[in-house]
């Protein structure tokens, strides 16, 4: 730290007051874009706030955990049926085989044509 | 709201009340822009850290506490926390020159004369960007916001004292570096300058 000695305090001191009017020159107030403000504060006020803590109401809560309940119960039985039809359970018709030729509506076997 | 006080707006919004929220931010938007654009140099930097200023206290002010501290206090640390990130993080942080857009200028004045001044004060502003962290944020809460010294120790978290001292400081430091780039000008120019005769 430089010392100053009191023969140039004056003159140091009337530096720095010139010093002063330059900033208050430098910092003049600037405007943001009035777009700029409307769009960030629709972003803010206007929409519902992404940050905002949810609080579920009793119900809400119970429709919430039924819902998943059911879900998993839902989940689970599929997967038992699927496995329990894979280790022995009747097994679907495939799709690809011919049926078996039947009689025709009328009741009567069809007639092959000479 | 136009009868809600700060104080009032601050409790509500604190319970999550959207209006009163944006009651502070039309407050502190301006102000806050006006701080970052004066620590970034760039409109397109402090239209982006204003957003994650207002979006970040909006998240937080729930767990905004008063302390005696103004709320202006609050949102300037959030402010100058995300400009120092953004200034560690920033890798094109070399003198940008401001982009003045969007400053006022005095319209009566000669352009030519407005050009130099404008000059005159970019420079000056490169040499604030080159001083601490702390004496810009000074410096800009002093001038661009016209607060005491009392409301900056607040805001900075020290004594009106410390704030006088830490200001006086950088004044002179500001005097220094101002003296060393005009002497280093004088000898650009007169390096510059054509031999005599040549013209």
């Amino acid at each position: 730290m430089k010392i100053i000695w009191p023969w140039n305090r004056k003159q140091i001191e009337r530096e720095l007051g010139s010093v002063e009017d330059l900033l208050a020159t430098a910092f003049k107030p600037v405007t943001a874009r009035p777009a700029f403000l409307n769009d960030l504060r629709k972003r803010l006020v206007g929409s519902r706030n992404p940050f905002a803590r949810v609080s579920l109401s009793t119900l809400e809560l119970i429709i919430l955990v039924g819902s998943a309940l059911v879900g998993v119960i839902v989940l689970v039985f599929t997967v038992l049926r699927r496995m329990l039809g894979l280790f022995g359970g009747k097994r679907p018709a495939k799709a690809g085989v011919p049926r078996k030729k039947g009689k025709t509506l009328s009741g009567e076997p069809k007639k092959r044509a000479a | 709201m136009p009868e809600l006080t700060e104080q009032q707006a601050l409790t509500l919004a604190t319970q999550g009340d959207k209006q009163a929220f944006g009651f502070l931010y039309d407050k502190y938007a301006g102000r806050i822009y006006n701080y970052i654009y004066y620590r970034t140099g760039s409109n397109q930097d402090a239209e982006d850290l204003t957003s994650r200023v207002f979006f970040r206290a909006m998240r937080h002010i729930s767990n905004y506490t008063d302390r005696g501290v103004p709320f202006s206090a609050w949102l300037y640390r959030i402010a100058h926390n995300l400009v120092a990130n953004w200034h560690r993080d920033s890798s094109r942080r070399q003198e940008v020159e401001l982009e003045d857009g969007y400053r006022a200028s005095d319209s009566d004045e000669h352009p030519e004369t407005a050009l130099e001044e404008s000059e005159e004060q970019n420079a000056l502003l490169v040499l604030i960007r080159k001083l601490p962290e702390e004496r810009q944020q000074l410096l800009i809460l002093k001038f661009v916001e016209h607060m005491s010294n009392a409301d900056i120790g607040q805001i900075m978290d020290r004594t009106e004292g410390a704030i006088k001292s830490l200001y006086h400081r950088t004044l002179l430091s500001l005097r220094e570096k101002i003296s060393k780039s005009s002497s280093a000008q004088a000898s650009l120019d007169v390096l510059g300058e054509p031999p005599e005769g040549e013209a």
